[in-house]
């Protein structure tokens, strides 16, 4: 049977772009792969493809180059390291369940038939493959579902398309299956399942160097939570669910009729765990002989699920996405410590100082054409809704203004020392008492304000009134 | 509503046996209108200190009154004293001893009830009733707290994580299947009592049970359900916007792992889902423990070494005790050993014999093992006006054919050397593991008693290579006995009788012929009439209990079992003088 695939007619509005100017372009198919069902895709994310002109020559060189007509772009002149790197950062702004699905190629002419380009397209796929699962547990890797042949759609200047699929397999020929590619008006019923995970977990380090700074602590970290969600128990809305069940029988089950109709529920998700044996004590004792790095705080988590997945599938959308935002956060967060080092300065003191002012970034989102589809960004404590903005026009090829950017699902993570920490937390429940104080005082004082008030009018009336009779 | 009074038959064989004390506090439990008293303490000199304790016992078992022997007169200031300490219940008990002329003890209850005492009667609960009513749940769980080492920090830590876990962030799961418990609801089966939970888990053990053809067997221990803790990730912070993912140096704080392992005592007739509020409080029972602990160490160590739980549950005690020994810190340290002398007085212990030592833990491990343990409960004896004389304590059957070895024909006295060697692990003399023929051999090889090729062969070995390897490997030493016949043995009833009653180890015997293990005696010293029950390692078979009594692979046995022209040496092992 033919591999399946649904696409929105809105994203339709994507390539068109590119098909009016009669520009060349390539980018990510964006979507959600289905076990026995047809694939979801969500987004095209158009790849910006430097010029090489720019890379190179000296600055007279580059004024003439500027007066020529821009050399046209085809399949041959792409660099695989930049759309590799594309879907690396695309793909760290997905929630768990979806992935990258392949490449859609906008070209003047149908390049399906042209076997020199699809084994470009084939290497640039195997490049992609290759970063991602160099770049951590991101879960890009979906050979399990679609044995590693990825998608290609190629939209031709006339409004002709095809898809096909191209194996990622090094050891297969370049041989292009067919796919039935369908746009349709209504692809499916996203549904927002939400949860938030929180984390209080203490990794011991040696004290001699800056363990913490080294790949593979963060490695080992990311591990370990995965490991642990991995064994962990998740509950919908507050009840445990049969994985086999799939998300319509859940709704019908749980929903009200009102909450049926209108389809407008989030599903709020409870992870319990074991914890996780970091301590060293092998030989029994407890020495402060190692410092801590306590990781704590929540990470927010929005996944998108359709009618057809199983609470099986969605559980692993959640795991995933905890994993993946994890993953992006510190990868992003170490690289951003490592590019504000001085060149090698080995001072401990100054790694220090960087960790006492940089926090890692905390998780926004917003949405994507797509109704219900969630899209996310990471934003460091510098940066403002302004960067979302950016980002997403950079990597999602998509204008979101400030107000559609949804940044109250985490608040931003201060440096703290565990001291002021606590002293935080019992100002908090103190402001707690002080507020309800307060607004106790103002009821209060209400009150009073309204028996002066009436006592007046009383007064006044009486006044009046005597002033009548007399 | 006065609860109606129950008091365990131990706990009275106990106060039976006190002497020269004037009193002490009653551990006891509620359950739908009834007190059930399973435990006591001897009072301290200087402090009455009961509630500190009642954090060692399962959780429900609580202070609920005093006892106190008659030529004691403070009683009202006790009660008024203990009062304030009383939580399951408003009217304290008190029972007052009496030794009569004859030495009997006389009981009598009494209530503290608007100021004074009022006598109510009781009901005695035999020990399998007891293991009938109630089901012990076993908590199990890891955490880690972080704290710096002192006082002021332990504390504000652990108090931090008690409050954490006890604000509905756990979640409890029966061991091995999904049934969940959380603050409202069961999940995952309809149970309404913690019986239904209890059949739930017994379930699979009767399948098996059941294939197997075996008949039910009188209750020796609690029924033990094990449900694990698990803890909660996630919440609904949506109101409360909380902090994303950060990063914290933290420096001068150590990890400390905590193994959670408490135990709670629940009634079947208890609703399941007050369940979970007990367990949240056995949670924070062992948390209290584990802190009070590493209080103690940091007043009395130089370093602070991991927490680790043991759970005891002494002879004749009928309920656990639980203690927290710092691990790597041997049971000889100074510090242990006075907390363990000061445990033997409060419960009017021997001081000859462990009690506590780690070794004493309850094998909740073997208890799972298939190897049967005292299979000669329940047998029954007809010596006419004999005097049974026991061994003591408990002990596993090992005989041919097990751990996947066959030594059909030659290791007989090889496995009454393990049965041996159990005895002193389930007694807590050692924690040494229970040697295997090769472990046996190798060491008869480095002490000179046999030439090298004497490791892997099938020799046998007598009375005197058990007696060598239990020095070695136990650190416990024999008494040889030697018969020149088997029917010199059965001149022998008044010298065994009397060691089953001071040492209570079972006897290895050998010679001539097949080794065997005599576990006790029935004597009749008026008409000299003698029977010995044998523990015979030469069974081959499962170890079946109904087999194993009733083919009389375990049973008592006449004079004439023994052959009546061959020599005997039984290995006599004495108990070590420690505790």
């Amino acid at each position: 049977m033919v591999r399946q695939v649904i696409c929105d007619n809105k994203l339709r509005t994507n390539l068109h772009t590119t098909i009016t100017k009669k520009e060349f372009s390539i980018g990510l198919i964006i979507g959600q792969i289905v076990a026995n069902g047809a694939d979801y895709v969500v987004h095209f994310a158009k790849t910006s493809i430097s010029s090489s002109e720019s890379d190179s020559g000296s600055s007279s060189e580059s004024k003439k180059k500027q007066k020529d007509p821009p050399q046209k772009l085809n399949i041959a002149g792409i660099n695989n390291n930049e759309v590799a790197e594309h879907a690396l950062n695309a793909l760290r702004m997905l929630s768990g369940g979806f992935n990258i699905l392949g490449l859609y190629v906008v070209s003047e002419s149908n390049i399906m038939s042209d076997n020199s380009a699809l084994e470009k397209l084939k290497t640039i796929l195997m490049d992609i493959k290759s970063t991602l699962n160099s770049n951590g547990l991101l879960y890009a890797n979906t050979d399990d579902l679609d044995q590693g042949n990825k998608l290609i759609l190629n939209y031709t200047f006339n409004e002709s398309f095809i898809c096909k699929t191209i194996s990622t397999d090094p050891s297969k020929a370049v041989a292009s299956n067919p796919i039935d590619w369908k746009f349709a008006e209504k692809t499916s019923g996203w549904q927002i399942i939400e949860t938030y995970y929180e984390i209080d977990t203490y990794f011991p380090l040696p004290h001699t160097n800056n363990h913490w700074r080294q790949e593979k602590h963060v490695m080992d970290t990311i591990d370990v939570i995965a490991n642990t969600l991995k064994e962990s128990l998740l509950f919908f809305d507050g009840r445990s669910v049969e994985k086999e069940m799939n998300f319509k029988e859940f709704k019908e089950t749980n929903w009200s009729e009102k909450e049926l109709r209108l389809q407008n529920r989030t599903t709020k998700v409870t992870i319990y765990s074991k914890v996780p044996k970091l301590a060293n004590n092998d030989d029994g004792s407890l020495k402060a002989s190692e410092d801590l790095a306590r990781y704590t705080g929540v990470i927010s988590s929005r996944v998108n699920a359709t009618d057809r997945n199983t609470i099986g599938d969605i559980e692993n959308f959640i795991r995933q996405d905890i994993v993946r935002s994890l993953t992006t956060r510190l990868q992003i967060y170490y690289d951003a410590l490592l590019a504000n080092d001085d060149g090698g300065n080995d001072d401990e003191s100054e790694h220090d100082m960087d960790i006492n002012n940089t926090t890692p970034p905390m998780r926004v989102y917003f949405n994507n054409q797509v109704p219900n589809v969630v899209f996310c960004d990471y934003l460091f404590e510098h940066e403002t809704l302004e960067t979302t903005v950016k980002t997403s026009m950079d990597i999602m090829g998509n204008f979101i203004s400030e107000e559609k950017i949804n940044d109250r699902f985490e608040k931003r993570p201060q440096f703290l020392s565990s001291s002021q920490q606590k002293s935080e937390t019992s100002n908090d429940s103190r402001d707690k008492v002080l507020a309800v104080k307060d607004k106790n005082r103002m009821i209060l004082m209400v009150g009073i304000s309204g028996a002066l008030v009436g006592l007046v009018i009383a007064l006044v009336a009486r006044y009046i009134f005597r002033s009548q009779f007399l | 509503m006065t609860p109606k009074l129950q008091i365990s038959q131990l706990v009275i064989n106990r106060l039976k046996l006190l002497e020269n004390v004037c009193g002490g506090g009653l551990f006891g439990l509620m359950y739908s209108k009834n007190l059930i008293i399973l435990g006591f303490d001897l009072e301290s000199s200087d402090k009455l200190n009961f509630k500190k304790m009642q954090d060692n016992f399962p959780t429900e078992i609580d202070l609920c009154g005093l006892f106190k022997f008659d030529d004691c007169t403070d009683v009202k200031a006790h009660m008024q004293e203990i009062l304030i300490n009383v939580d399951i219940t408003d009217n304290p008990i008190l029972i007052k001893c009496q030794r009569k002329d004859d030495g009997e003890l006389e009981l009598n209850a009494s209530q503290w009830k608007n100021g004074k005492l009022e006598e109510i009667v009781y009901e005695v609960l035999s020990e399998e009733e007891i293991y009938k009513q109630f089901v012990m749940a076993r908590l199990l769980g890891y955490i880690e707290i972080a704290a710096e080492p002192n006082e002021k920090s332990i504390k504000q830590e652990f108090m931090t994580t008690r409050k954490k876990l006890a604000y509905g962030n756990v979640l409890f799961q029966l061991q091995s299947k999904n049934v969940f418990f959380n603050n409202n609801e069961i999940v995952g089966a309809p149970v309404s009592l913690v019986s239904d939970i209890f059949d739930l888990v017994k379930k699979k053990v009767e399948n098996v049970d059941k294939k197997k053809n075996k008949k039910e067997t009188a209750l020796t221990d609690f029924q033990m359900v094990n449900i694990d803790c698990l803890v909660k990730k996630s919440d609904e912070f949506e109101k409360n916007q909380q902090a994303a993912l950060n990063l914290i140096l933290e420096k001068n704080k150590v990890l400390i792992p905590i193994t959670i392992d408490a135990i709670a005592a629940v009634h079947i007739t208890t609703k399941a889902l007050g369940l979970y509020d007990i367990l949240i409080e056995s949670l924070c029972r062992t948390l209290r423990l584990i802190e009070e602990n590493l209080l103690d160490q940091l007043v009395e160590c130089d370093e602070l070494a991991v927490p680790l739980t043991y759970h005891f549950k002494p002879d004749n005690f009928g309920h656990y005790y639980t203690c927290i020994y710092p691990q790597s810190i041997p049971d000889e340290d100074e510090h242990l050993t006075a907390f363990r002398r000061e445990l033997h007085q409060q419960f009017s212990l021997s001081m000859v014999r462990p009690v506590f030592r780690r070794a004493n833990a309850f094998p909740f491990d073997v208890i799972t093992s298939s190897l049967l343990v005292n299979p000669h409960v329940g047998l029954k004896n007809t010596v006419e006006g004999g005097k049974q004389s026991l061994v003591q304590g408990k002990y596993s059957y090992h005989h041919y054919m097990q751990d996947k070895f066959n030594d059909d024909g030659w290791g007989c006295a090889y496995r009454s050397l393990q049965t041996l060697c159990s005895w002193f692990r389930f007694q807590g003399y050692s924690e040494h593991p229970i040697p295997s023929h090769e472990d046996i051999q190798k060491y008869l090889v480095k002490v000179g008693d046999k030439p090298k090729t004497f490791v892997n062969s099938r020799q046998w070995i007598g009375s005197t290579e058990v007696s060598m390897c239990l020095n070695g490997f136990m650190n416990v030493d024999s008494r040889i006995m030697h018969v020149s016949s088997g029917t010199e043995l059965a001149s022998k009833g008044s010298e065994l009788a009397y060691h089953f009653e001071s040492q209570g180890t079972p006897i290895m015997i050998g010679g001539g012929v097949l080794a065997h293990t005599i576990i006790g005696v029935d004597f009749n010293s008026n008409t000299g009439e003698l029977k010995f029950l044998i523990l015979d390692p030469h069974f081959t078979g499962d170890d079946d209990l109904q087999v194993v009594q009733n083919k009389g692979w375990c049973g008592w046995k006449g004079v004439n079992f023994w052959n009546k022209t061959a020599y005997y040496n039984l290995c006599m092992p004495q108990r070590p003088a420690i505790f």
